[in-house]
């Protein structure tokens, strides 16, 4: 691991530029909040412990990125509901966070979008005075959490009550955070921060052959592929991992954590046997933390948590 | 002493041939590098295509003419903090060693060359990571050491850092294709049992004699051709794990590899930009010097007034272009001299 950290593409001016904010507007994810409801209250969590308060609105819709991935709305669809989307957190003068890679990116996407095409920013004005909301005005900032942990990684390091020793977790970083190159502080080919909070919290990062192989979500539970695509690529990738001798692995997007999980009960069942937990990295930081774990949402998974991480609780 | 010399700034092959050109006219000629030796990148180079003259060799050659010219002072260690034109003159500020000296010219040759793409913004080939993924200038350098590993499979990975749009690098670096064949050459002479693979995109030979020797690393030497790029190395099993796509063949394809080469880019050197807009010259979009339109200039190199460039300063060029470069701003050093600057006298 030294090796990693000493030959890291970590943007140190990006983390730099990253605040240490005292308030966010959450933006909740769909797919975040149905299948894991213990991410969303482990963001909470850990951004307490942070000091960061998070506010958030029974308003707020989905971000429609999956939808939009798959075809199944009309862009239009997806402009108007960004504009009103982000149109909640400027009217309380907030920045957003985000903790699932899929909201980020396309949040992001869509509010460039929004901000630099005049026919783009109408089909959102009409959306947004016809429900009597502001205008978005395309000035806010979007954080994803896991960048916003990163940059207090020195103070999550002193917050650890459970250290997570001789625990192998590995990384899965999902594709739409990295994918935006321009602002993510990493590489996305070969990313290292994760690891980096791993090795913070005690634990052991392991580095498996297919971390960078995406998560299949998108193509093999969704529309557009069919099983016998998406699931040699997935039963690939959690082999790898479990040859690695991965004990546990983490995700910054429930669409990946959904993939990785609930599939494993597939590839199990056509002769693969495989067990390695999937969790959100704020739900390792908040356990790490000390946090309560039946606050922690692990009965969700689908791939049983409890037998890797029940030693660390006292 | 030498305010009626002429200044070559960079003291590569491009420079190095100006100088030489100037002095053999009678004229002072003072060649400056900030380097400890001349010779620039080429000094470090194995065999040069298509002739396979070594790069060490043609240096030796040319620094040895310049010792015997006395006309030629050559000042290392040195860097030119500023450069201003006035009254048909060139003042230079020298920095060497920290000391700061000026002098007078009547001409300059701007020959400061090109930097190296760094290999590691390819995270996905990760260079500087995997012990047996190197670099088409490592392969240079390290030559001799590299053909004495034992290799049962190579990869030469061509247009890291040419032709990305993602990376900010829209251009073609030129001579890649050619130095990629020649090492491809290279290896399968050392070890023949070795499988050579070559992923490309296009294949852009067209120097002299140039497709002929690509071809007959093909098929003399059975150096193998794959269109597509790689997507990922993986170190696997103690190897490197290779994926890629045959666009030709339509399919996906992996392979181990001992060793993984990167033709990187050359990019414009840092040097330049200060120098040139100094005296009023412009650099295109990618860094590289830009051109006078051609019918507008009375020589092919000409900057600005009484200043030339040379080699790849203006944009990548292989070593004899830089030669040819070389020998054609100190053609036109020497036309300024005898017409323009006496005329303004």
């Amino acid at each position: 691991m030294e090796e990693y950290q000493r030959l890291s593409l970590i943007d140190p001016q990006r983390v730099a530029n990253l605040p240490t904010p005292d308030k966010l507007f959450l933006f909740l994810s769909c797919t975040g909040s149905i299948e894991y409801p213990g991410t969303e209250r482990a963001v909470r969590i850990v951004g307490e412990k942070l000091g960061i308060e998070f506010v958030e609105s029974v308003d707020q819709t989905c971000c429609t990125g999956y939808m939009l991935t798959c075809n199944a709305v009309n862009p239009q669809l997806a402009l108007a509901s960004t504009s009103r989307n982000l149109s909640i957190p400027q009217e309380m003068g907030l920045d957003v966070g985000v903790f699932c890679n899929g909201c980020y990116g396309y949040l992001r996407e869509l509010a460039h979008l929004l901000h630099s095409n005049p026919a783009f920013k109408e089909v959102g004005d009409k959306a947004n005075e016809a429900l009597g909301r502001e205008k978005f005005r395309g000035h806010l900032k979007i954080y994803h959490v896991q960048e916003l942990w990163y940059k207090q990684l020195e103070k999550l390091t002193s917050l650890v009550k459970r250290p997570l020793t001789g625990l192998k977790i590995a990384a899965h970083y999902g594709c739409h955070y990295l994918a935006n190159k321009d602002v993510a502080i990493d590489d996305a080919q070969y990313p290292t921060f994760h690891e980096e909070i791993y090795k913070a919290l005690g634990a052991t990062p392991v580095v498996y052959k297919e971390r960078r192989a995406c998560c299949g979500y998108s193509v093999g539970r969704g529309f557009t592929h069919r099983e016998e695509t998406v699931l040699p690529h997935i039963t690939n990738k959690m082999l790898s991992a479990a040859a690695a001798g991965v004990q546990l692995m983490t995700t910054t997007c429930p669409g990946c954590n959904t993939a990785l999980d609930r599939e494993q009960k597939t590839i199990t069942a056509r002769g693969n046997a495989v067990s390695i937990p999937v969790i959100d990295l704020s739900q390792l930081i908040a356990f790490a933390l000390g946090a309560p774990v039946e606050q922690l949402g692990f009965k969700a998974n689908t791939t049983p948590v409890l037998p890797v991480l029940e030693r660390f609780i006292k | 002493m030498l305010n009626e010399g002429v200044l070559v700034i960079g003291g590569g092959v491009a420079g190095m041939q100006a100088a030489i050109d100037i002095a053999a006219s009678g004229r002072e000629v003072a060649l400056v590098d900030k380097d400890k030796s001349l010779g620039g990148h080429v000094k470090e180079y194995g065999a040069l295509f298509p002739d396979l003259t070594v790069g060490s060799t043609l240096v030796k050659q040319k620094a040895q003419i310049i010792k015997e010219n006395s006309k030629i002072t050559v000042m290392l260690g040195t860097e030119v903090d500023k450069l201003q034109q006035a009254d048909g003159t060139i003042i230079a500020s020298f920095l060497s060693s920290g000391n700061p000296k000026e002098q007078i010219f009547t001409a300059a040759v701007i020959a400061t060359g090109f930097d190296n793409f760094n290999g590691k913004k390819y995270g996905e080939y990760g260079y500087g990571r995997y012990p047996g993924v190197i670099t088409g200038i490592d392969f240079e350098h390290q030559e001799e050491a590299i053909l004495k590993r034992p290799i049962k499979t190579a990869v030469f990975i061509k247009c890291v850092g040419s032709r990305d749009r993602s990376k900010g690098m829209p251009y073609c670096s030129k001579i890649c294709c050619m130095y990629t064949a020649k090492q491809a050459l290279e290896l399968k002479k050392a070890q023949p049992k070795a499988q050579v693979y070559v992923f490309y995109m296009d294949i852009r030979s067209n120097f002299k004699n140039g497709e002929e020797f690509v071809r007959g690393a093909m098929e003399n030497q059975h150096v193998k051709y794959i269109r597509g790029r790689v997507g990922k190395v993986i170190p696997t099993n103690g190897r490197l794990l290779i994926r890629a796509e045959d666009t030709l063949m339509g399919v996906p394809l992996e392979l181990e590899a001992d060793l993984v080469v990167l033709a990187t880019a050359m990019v414009p050197s840092q040097s330049t930009n200060s120098l040139v807009s100094q005296v009023g010259g412009k650099l295109d979009t990618n860094g590289f010097i830009l051109p006078i339109p051609m019918a507008e200039s009375e020589n092919p190199m000409s900057l600005t007034k009484g200043i030339f460039y040379a080699g790849a300063c203006g944009f990548p060029c292989d070593v004899k272009d830089a030669l040819n470069q070389g020998s054609a701003a100190a053609a036109g050093v020497l036309g300024y001299l005898q017409s323009n600057r006496g005329a303004a006298k």
